[in-house]
């Protein structure tokens, strides 16, 4: 389906009588989940924020429901999800910020951790932990060196690691912890200082 | 409902309250703006709406979309958000040109929205009710950090404090509503005519930020 189609369906929904709009709501969900899906995934990646999935897809589709048109480009409405997302993401009133997710998805409490870290810290972390890149690729990714990366991945972890146990790692995250096993001798003279 | 997850039907019921809560808020300030009783009346131009027909007619098919999906999902809403929406949906005759009804029922379904609690005490205030008036006002002022809103909340404090007949508590908290925000003209010009009518200009003096100007 191209947007086009979805605009139609769209106002297809708009035209039905306002009583009856909520026995519509499955089939506009159909339709629409995949582009909104497709605009969290990419909010997500851009910066480098975890949320709960379900939830930011439901909250984005309720917003939509709301509007009076759609976009005249996917685009558009790409930028219009990715700003919806990072508002509410950032109103600790707002579910996308408090709600606990679904099963397997990070915590409340383990996404204000992770999202608060600065962002030279949180790329190389969200590209392992979540993209689950190797420490190689990573390090291609962000143009440090291997060690550079291992080191910076090891040490946000470090600061990160208390939170992150407490509440569980969410389903298919990876454990930075197999890093320290790689080499570890290299995290120990970084501990000791030898590092700069 | 068949088909459509919980995490989606709460996400459109709140959506739909808290859009339904704002034409609300938006109607009953321009139905206030509308009457001529002489009550001085200077709502936030955030909320008054460009046009009180279009205002109505979009506020009327939502609440026509909200009853729908009451009736239809009521058992899968939250019971906070089901709640508010079945006390907004009992409209009483005059509903739609009744700024203190508007106003009551969007408190309903935005209860942490300070303008929401602000115009709603405005119209107790208007109906010469001051405890309510305060209670909403106390509300308005736990909800936001906002100082415009903090300040909008403390002039219609003393607001209240006049109509209870203590005016050197109105004359307070207009200064404090001043000092919230000294760049609104609405805040200083109160603050000088409770302080005129009451006799306490020469408590004006000791405001630095107004001696400045």
């Amino acid at each position: 389906m191209d947007w086009a189609q979805t605009r139609a369906a769209f106002r297809e929904f708009l035209s039905v009588e306002p009583e009856q709009r909520c026995f519509h709501l499955g089939r506009l969900f159909e339709q629409l989940a995949p582009w909104i899906e497709r605009g969290v995934q990419t909010t997500s990646l851009r910066h480098f924020l975890v949320f709960p999935n379900e939830t930011a897809l439901a909250r984005v589709f309720a917003k939509v429901t709301r509007r009076e048109s759609l976009q005249r480009t996917y685009s558009s409405f790409l930028a219009w999800t990715e700003s919806r997302v990072l508002r509410d993401l950032t109103d600790a009133s707002k579910p996308l910020a408090i709600s606990s997710g679904g099963s397997g998805e990070p915590s409340a409490s383990l996404r204000v951790a992770f999202n608060q870290l600065p962002l030279e810290q949180r790329t190389p972390l969200f590209l392992y932990m979540v993209e689950r890149f190797s420490a190689v690729e990573v390090a291609q990714q962000t143009g440090l060196t291997l060690a550079e990366a291992k080191d910076l991945l090891l040490d946000t972890w470090d600061s990160f690691e208390t939170e992150a146990l407490a509440s569980g790692l969410p389903e298919g995250w990876q454990n930075p912890e197999e890093l320290k096993n790689e080499h570890p001798a290299l995290h120990s003279s970084a501990k000791a200082g030898v590092r700069k | 409902m068949k088909g459509t997850s919980k995490i989606l039907l709460e996400a459109y019921g709140e959506e739909l309250a808290w859009h339904l809560g704002e034409l609300l808020l938006h109607l009953s300030v321009a139905r206030g703006l509308r009457l001529r009783d002489g009550f001085r009346y200077s709502p936030d131009p955030r909320v008054i709406p460009f046009s009180c027909e279009t205002t109505t007619g979009k506020a009327q098919a939502l609440w026509r979309e909200a009853r729908g999906a009451w009736q239809a999902l009521s058992a899968d809403l939250p019971p906070s958000f089901s709640d508010a929406l079945n006390a907004s949906l009992h409209r009483p005759e005059g509903f739609w040109s009744d700024p203190f009804r508007l106003a009551t029922a969007s408190v309903l379904l935005l209860p942490s929205n300070p303008l929401a609690r602000i115009t709603l005490a405005a119209n107790h205030l208007r109906k010469g009710e001051p405890n309510p008036a305060e209670e909403h006002l106390r509300e308005a002022l736990d909800s936001s950090f906002d100082p415009r809103h903090r300040s909008r909340a403390l002039r219609n404090l003393a607001a209240v404090q006049e109509m209870k007949g203590d005016g050197e508590a109105a004359v307070g908290m207009a200064t404090e509503a001043f000092l919230c925000a000294p760049e609104d003209p609405i805040a200083l010009h109160d603050l000088t005519s409770y302080a005129r009518t009451h006799g306490l200009s020469h408590q004006l003096e000791v405001l630095p930020s107004l001696n400045r100007n």
